[in-house]
């Protein structure tokens, strides 16, 4: 104890005021802030980068070199991208601290509603593709209204939904399956886009990712605010570029990158900057973090927790149309609630917190590459289904885990035995 | 100050010292059969420090909800300015100049410093009217740093999340966060209960920064050291009437004591 303020104090710039203010409190707040932050970003981040590293190094090796190919890691994004949208929804349910257990079966309800729409009805795909998603959305509304307008348990409400959104759709699908024959909704799983396409997007990622930096410094130096470390943003630019070259390089080596991916990709970018930059998308985190608070700075809470469950069943429209387009039918074993404890574990091997207000949209990226990766290694390696089954519920449970133990270091009882030196 | 100014909306400046900027007459509450407040009467004035003390139960919290617009008075009027309001919800009251800084309940943990002192208030980019608008991040981190500044309250960065900051430091952004917007009245709902020695120091240093920049500040608190170290007046409540009202500087804290539990009245301490 006597050695540690020392040493945190000689590490900070020179700060007077600080130690004038009341250096007890100083000194504790670094002490203290140390290893929240240390241990943040080293439960948060460093263990899911490892473990992507390890799972791939693994896959390859048992695998013979198939696992990293271009054509199986195409498939990967081709068959896991529906998670991942969906799992967008699940993001802003978890930020609220909330659940819902209902959005494998209202996918399902999508399935049902796009084939039914498009097959039976003989819509057209714009039209089955709206309705359905705006049946969806209205769905999760009405979720959300007796979540946060009655204030009825977000868990009990969602079981309930998660009953009658398998009825509904059972009764759409009868029991038999739909095949699709519509172009447009068969190309959402099949089509990939063109090499030149790709690159141009990609090259305008990474030209928009640099603007918005320069006009971050910009507006930093017209209010007289410090500056970010220039090399840092360089750096980020420059591994964001080669990040996408990488994905664009390897989707083309195979046929290109697949719809299902750049609908990812842009549901998940907009909708990050929805999450970060705008007003809404901060009242979603203050709500999240403090309900009471959000409230007193005169917040509609009611109204964001009710958008939020509009958000989660419009993606989970979305997700189904996706999925039809992908298996270009529809059955009732589609999409059901393995589909809801996957995308719950996307978001929380994510860095998403179960608890609310801590987590980002990215997040399904990366949780969705884990997933994927271990569902396809262990599918090429032909392991038992029900074993695959064990493996992701065990890897859930690790993320939970990562989770709480980042929260409550301080509550756990091993806390005693492995005494943390900053 | 002046560029706290510009982003507030009430930028008309405070009266001189003195003027009574808050006012209460006869309020009462009752729940159910309990009346918690009998016709209080109670004033804060511009430039003032007013400490409100009393027992547990003796009417303060319920007193200041009212007056916060968390509760509606059955009876009584409250004056902000010399001009009646009626509030029915908190942020009637925050429309009004009253901002109440509660004890727990004022900041988002998982937020940084900026998003919760623009909370709820965030000013915005508008890219396409009433369609896309972005928050201006830059312009509200300068007008924290420059609020922060102007009130001298040290954070390591106002980009660190609430959470990392110490209990003082939390409340002094609480603190801030109240009179961003050049609220008239700040009422202050035990400020120091869960500091220690040094953090109460910087809140208690900040409480006057806040009387000496003419606001009319009302502190609730248990403490009788801290109501000697900053208030200017003292009003004693006692099972929901206002038992009396003294200057801090004329009476001793035995005085104090003697008129919240009830052994002498509010004429013996005028006569003292």
């Amino acid at each position: 104890m006597s050695t540690t303020p020392t040493e945190t104090r000689d590490s900070q710039p020179p700060a007077p005021e600080i130690a004038v203010d009341g250096s007890a409190a100083a000194i504790q707040t670094s002490r203290f802030g140390g290893i929240t932050i240390g241990w943040d970003r080293l439960l948060r981040s460093i263990p899911i980068y490892v473990g992507v590293i390890v799972i791939w190094l693994y896959f390859n090796s048992q695998t013979g070199g198939l696992f990293t190919g271009s054509r199986n890691l195409s498939e990967m994004a081709q068959e896991f991208s529906y998670e991942a949208v969906l799992a967008i929804g699940v993001v802003f349910v978890l930020l609220l601290g909330e659940i819902d257990l209902s959005l494998g079966y209202l996918t399902l309800l999508s399935v049902a509603l796009t084939s039914s729409y498009s097959q039976l009805s003989g819509y057209s795909a714009f039209v089955t593709i709206l309705l359905a998603v705006l049946v969806c959305t209205l769905c999760g509304l009405a979720q959300g209204m007796l979540i946060a307008w009655i204030r009825m348990p977000s868990f009990v409400v969602t079981l309930g939904g998660f009953l009658i959104f398998e009825g509904i759709a059972y009764h759409i699908l009868a029991g038999s399956t739909i095949n699709i024959t519509d172009p447009f909704i068969t190309s959402l799983g099949t089509y990939n886009l063109p090499a030149g396409l790709s690159w141009a997007i990609a090259v305008a990622a990474v030209a928009v990712y640099v603007l918005a930096a320069l006009n971050k410094r910009r507006m930093r130096a017209r209010y007289g605010l410090p500056q970010p470390n220039a090399f840092r943003t360089a750096a980020s630019a420059i591994g964001i570029a080669l990040l996408l070259a990488i994905v664009v390089a390897t989707m083309n080596d195979y046929r290109g990158v697949p719809a299902a991916l750049a609908i990812l990709a842009g549901f998940t970018s907009v909708f990050a900057l929805f999450a970060t930059r705008t007003r809404l998308g901060r009242h979603i985190y203050a709500v999240g973090g403090n309900l009471e608070a959000a409230r007193r700075a005169g917040i509609n809470t009611t109204a964001v927790r009710w958008i939020v469950f509009g958000i989660s069943g419009m993606f989970a429209g979305i997700a189904g149309v996706m999925l039809v387009g992908y298996s270009a039918a529809g059955s009732t074993t589609t999409a059901g609630p393995d589909l809801l404890l996957d995308v719950i574990s996307i978001a929380v091997i994510g860095g998403v917190s179960l608890t609310g207000g801590k987590g980002s949209v990215w997040a399904v990226l990366l949780g969705g590459l884990i997933l994927a990766s271990v569902n396809s290694g262990l599918n090429l390696m032909q392991t038992d289904p029900n074993y695959i089954y064990v493996i992701k519920g065990a890897i859930l449970l690790a993320a939970i885990l990562v989770d709480t133990v980042g929260k409550r270091w301080d509550e756990l009882p091993f806390r005693r035995w492995v005494q943390l030196r900053s | 100050m002046s560029t706290l100014q510009s982003v507030s909306e009430n930028t008309a400046p405070l009266p001189p010292a003195g003027t009574t900027l808050l006012e209460t007459r006869g309020i009462v509450k009752s729940f159910g059969a309990v009346q918690a407040l009998r016709g209080v009467d109670f004033e804060a004035r511009s430039g003032e420090v007013t400490a409100l003390l009393g027992d547990n139960g003796a009417g303060k919290s319920t007193l200041i909800k009212c007056i916060a617009g968390t509760y509606i008075p059955d009876c009584g009027e409250i004056l902000v300015g010399g001009v009646p309001q009626h509030f029915h919800t908190p942020s009637d009251a925050t429309r009004a100049g009253i901002e109440t800084v509660y004890q727990d309940l004022a900041l988002c943990d998982n937020l940084d410093v900026v998003a919760n002192l623009f909370l709820g208030r965030e000013q915005v980019h508008t890219w396409i009217p009433s369609v896309f608008r972005t928050m201006s991040e830059e312009r509200m981190e300068k007008f924290s740093t420059d609020a922060l500044s102007t009130l001298r309250i040290n954070i390591p960065s106002v980009r660190n999340q609430v959470a990392q900051l110490s209990g003082g430091q939390r409340q002094s952004v609480a603190v801030a966060k109240a009179v961003l917007w050049s609220p008239k009245v700040v009422i202050l709902d035990e400020p120091t209960a869960a500091l220690g020695v040094a953090q109460t120091r910087q809140v208690l240093d900040l409480v006057l920064r806040l009387k000496e920049r003419g606001l009319a500040v009302v502190i609730i608190t248990h403490n009788m050291v801290d109501a000697f170290e900053v208030a200017d007046i003292a009003i004693v409540m006692r099972l929901g009437r206002r038992v009396a009202r003294l200057k801090v500087s004329e009476v001793t804290p035995e005085d104090v004591v003697a008129a919240i539990t009830g052994a002498r009245t509010f004429d013996d301490l005028a006569k003292a």
